[in-house]
């Protein structure tokens, strides 16, 4: 789902590199106000993880290509704007380094699979935490949801911006949506069980701490 | 996973000799993202100026001394987005003339990048971002993340002879139920690695960026400045003079 050079037309490019870098410029403000430096490695490690989970990609006829996203995980683990900006980083070293969506699209990748999944997608689980009941089945399962409902959006801006905003014919959008929608529940299912394990093991490192669950914080002063 | 997972001996190819591989990193961003945005601008039917772009990028793998089945493996990536741009001439008007642009900027952008991570190691790909002054939490970030991708490969390979030690057998699909906390607890034992790889650093004076060690420093030479004007007169003549 990464969109390479030349699937966008240069207007698109040019708009869509300067709102993301005003995205990064917000988050790198945002999070430098808060980063504790020993959570460096944290960062490091989710976007290590994402980058590893989106080696696995399936093409898709008419269109670019699929694999697990990774935002909406990156988002409820470390907040919306280090997850967005853990986001970029994976992008731009696949774009630099591995020739994996271009240059001149990377403004347009981490608006629509940075940003948008990492910001969405806390924000859709800070709302889902809050009006469903503080047990660890609904907590799970607002990491599911947000996961799902924030790979489906993200292809679907994907492919506004390579239809709408690009040379390819308005078929790749029920194409993008439609494999993405089934694509999501492995996301779902990735994302749940490693925050299910940090839950369980290390909640002290989930950036939102008002929302854990009821054992799981118990287990948390535990710790402490 | 594992660090011959990521384009497959890029890091060897990258490490090796070549007038292309001795140029300063910043040279080397600059001049193929200026290429790659040239390219990109370029409206369908600007055929010479394609073909100029695409023959220096040819010019620079064959003085890059790359080896042309290294090079075409690499560029697989690009495969679905060729498929994509041969799809238009059936769905679009003048898809002809449009899907061969877009093909043809696919394949510049990628082989554009290849070239460039192909000639420098990834820690001087690194020091290039950080000496053109990217921000620093963006690079220490990229830094962690390099670092933790070969964490990863290593507790992969690690928990997989565990688990079949014990008489998992991918071959069954009832055992797959097992990939979720396998990959639960991989993210768990990498980060608690990882922790302790950060307070050793931090313990031996680490603060945010790798020292540079003398023979690392990096200065704009002449060779530099001679390959960034070159390639920015051509740039500048291929766009102005050939659409």
């Amino acid at each position: 789902m990464h969109i390479p050079d030349g699937l966008v037309d240069p207007a698109t490019a040019v708009v869509t590199t300067a709102v993301g870098a005003g995205l990064v410029a917000y988050a790198l403000k945002k999070s430098r106000e808060t980063l504790d430096d020993r959570r460096i490695p944290i960062v490091g490690l989710t976007a290590a993880f994402v980058f590893a989970a989106q080696m696995v990609t399936f093409p898709i006829a008419g269109g670019t290509s699929a694999h697990l996203l990774g935002g909406a995980m990156a988002g409820i683990l470390l907040g919306p704007w280090l997850g967005g900006l853990a986001m970029t980083v994976v992008y731009l070293v696949q774009a630099i380094g591995f020739a994996d969506g271009g240059i001149t699209a990377l403004g347009a990748n981490v608006i629509a699979v940075g940003f948008l999944p990492a910001v969405g997608g806390y924000y859709l689980f800070r709302v889902l935490t809050r009006i469903l009941s503080a047990t660890r089945m609904s907590y799970l399962g607002s990491v599911a949801a947000a996961s799902w409902a924030t790979t489906v959006a993200a292809s679907a801006l994907v492919a506004t911006f390579i239809s709408f905003g690009g040379p390819l014919p308005l078929i790749a959008f029920p194409i993008m949506i439609g494999v993405h929608a089934v694509v999501g529940f492995g996301e779902a299912v990735i994302s749940t069980s490693v925050i299910a394990a940090i839950l369980g093991t290390r909640p002290d490192l989930i950036f939102d701490q008002d929302r854990l669950p009821e054992p799981a914080a118990q287990s948390s002063e535990e710790v402490a | 996973m594992g660090s011959g997972h990521h384009g497959g001996g890029v890091e060897a190819v990258a490490a090796g000799d070549s007038p292309m591989h001795r140029l300063d990193p910043r040279a080397k961003i600059v001049g193929l993202i200026g290429l790659v945005i040239v390219a990109v601008s370029l409206p369908p039917g600007a055929w010479t100026a394609f073909a100029s772009i695409l023959a220096i990028l040819v010019g620079l793998v064959i003085i890059a001394r790359l080896r042309p089945p290294y090079v075409l493996r690499r560029m697989t990536i690009e495969i679905p987005f060729l498929i994509a741009a041969a799809m238009l001439p059936f769905t679009v008007e003048d898809g002809l003339a449009l899907g061969a642009a877009v093909g043809l900027k696919v394949t510049i952008g990628v082989l554009a990048m290849v070239i460039l991570s192909s000639t420098t190691p990834f820690p001087r790909l690194l020091r290039g971002f950080e000496l053109l002054k990217a921000p620093r939490l963006i690079t220490v970030i990229v830094a962690f993340m390099w670092r933790y991708l070969h964490v990863l490969g290593e507790e992969v390979s690690r928990m997989k002879r565990a688990r079949e030690a014990r008489g998992y057998s991918a071959n069954w699909l009832w055992q797959a139920t097992s990939t979720g906390p396998l990959i639960a607890t991989l993210f768990i034992r990498s980060l608690e690695r990882g922790e302790r790889v950060y307070l050793a650093m931090a313990s031996r004076g680490y603060e945010g960026s790798m020292p540079t060690m003398a023979a690392e420093r990096m200065a704009i030479r002449t060779r530099d400045l001679a390959f960034l004007s070159t390639f920015a007169i051509a740039l500048a003549s291929i766009r102005i003079l050939l659409p």
